[in-house]
C-alpha cells in the first residue's frame, strides 16, 4: 500500500494496522531529528518520538493533506521538543569544546559534525537538519517549525555560520 | 561557504534502527484506547444509572415506564431486542479480537 492510502485509511477507518505501517516508514527520520534536536540523549529522543506518534494517532483526523505527512510529523516532534526543552531547561552547549578538522575518516567526520551541531541554538540545528539532511524547502521547514520563512533562512544562514566557524575557525565567505 | 560542509549537511540524517520500536508505539497506542475506551464505558454508564435513579420521579419516568411494559409484553419486540442485544456483544466480541490481532 501506498503512502496516501495507508493515510487515508488511517483516517477514514482508524484502522491501526495501516498507522502501524506509517509508523515503521516513518519511525527512523522522526527518531533520528530528535536524536540531532536532544544532542544524542537516545532515551529522550525515543520517548519524544513515542509521544509523537501517540499525539499523531490521537488527532490523525485533523491532518489535512495540504502538506507531506512526514511535515505534520516533524511538527509534531518539534513542538513536543520544545516543550520538554523548556520543562527540562536544555540549554545549548558554549562554544569553548574543541572541533578537530582535517584528518578524521568519514565517520569520524559526521561524528564531528553531531557535536559542532550540538553547539548551535535548537532552532539553529532544526532548521539546518530541515533544510539540509531532510530535504525540506525553507517555506516547508517555515510551517513544521512554526516561524516566518525569514527567520528560517536567517536560523539557517546564522547556523551555517556558526558550524563553519567550528569547524575551520573562520568566518564563511558567502 | 566550505563544499566539504555543505555536503556533510545535505548528508542523510543516522535513522536509528526499529529494533522494536514501532512495536511498543502501537502497544502504547491500543493502551491507550482501551483505556479511552473503559473512560467513555464507564461515563455512559453513570449517565444510564443517573437516568434510571431519577426517571420513577419525573412524568417522563412514569411514561416510559408504561411503554416499558407494553413493549415486554409484545413478543416481536423482546425478540427484537434480545437479536439486537446479541449483535452487539457479538460485534463487540469480533472488533475486540480484531484489535488484539493487530497488535
Amino acid at each position: 500500500m501506498s503512502e496516501d492510502e495507508l493515510l487515508s485509511h488511517a483516517i477514514s477507518t482508524g484502522d491501526m494496522s495501516a498507522f502501524s505501517a506509517l509508523v515503521r516508514m516513518y519511525q527512523g527520520r522522526v527518531r533520528g531529528f530528535l536524536l540531532r534536536m536532544t544532542r544524542g540523549d537516545h532515551a529522550l529522543a525515543d520517548d519524544l518520538a513515542q509521544e509523537t506518534f501517540l499525539e499523531a494517532w490521537r488527532k490523525i483526523g485533523q491532518f489535512r493533506n495540504d502538506g507531506p505527512f512526514s511535515g505534520w510529523l516533524f511538527r509534531i516532534a518539534w513542538s513536543r521538543f520544545l516543550m520538554t526543552a523548556r520543562k527540562r531547561k536544555l540549554e545549548p552547549l558554549d562554544e569553548t569544546m574543541e572541533i578537530a578538522s582535517g584528518t578524521e575518516t568519514d565517520s569520524d567526520t559526521k561524528l564531528t559534525l553531531e557535536a559542532a551541531m550540538a553547539k548551535l541554538a535548537p532552532a539553529e540545528r532544526a532548521a539546518l537538519t530541515l533544510c539540509g539532511a531532510l530535504g525540506y524547502s525553507n517555506a516547508e521547514a517555515a510551517g513544521i517549525l512554526s516561524m516566518p520563512v525569514g527567520t528560517v533562512k536567517s536560523h539557517v544562514s546564522r547556523g551555517r555560520e556558526r558550524l563553519h566557524k567550528l569547524f575551520y575557525g573562520t568566518e564563511a565567505n558567502t | 561557504m566550505s563544499s566539504e560542509l555543505e555536503l556533510l549537511l545535505q548528508c542523510p540524517l543516522a535513522e536509528p534502527a526499529d529494533d522494536g520500536f514501532s512495536h511498543r508505539v502501537i502497544t502504547r497506542i491500543a493502551q491507550d484506547r482501551n483505556r479511552t475506551a473503559k473512560v467513555r464505558a464507564l461515563i455512559e454508564l453513570g449517565l444510564v444509572a443517573t437516568v434510571l435513579a431519577l426517571a420513577p420521579f419525573t412524568s417522563i419516568g412514569q411514561m416510559m415506564e408504561k411503554l416499558a411494559a407494553d413493549f415486554i409484553a409484545s413478543p416481536l419486540v423482546s425478540s427484537a431486542a434480545a437479536a439486537t442485544a446479541v449483535a452487539f456483544i457479538a460485534l463487540r466480541v469480533i472488533g475486540e479480537f480484531t484489535d488484539s490481532q493487530q497488535t
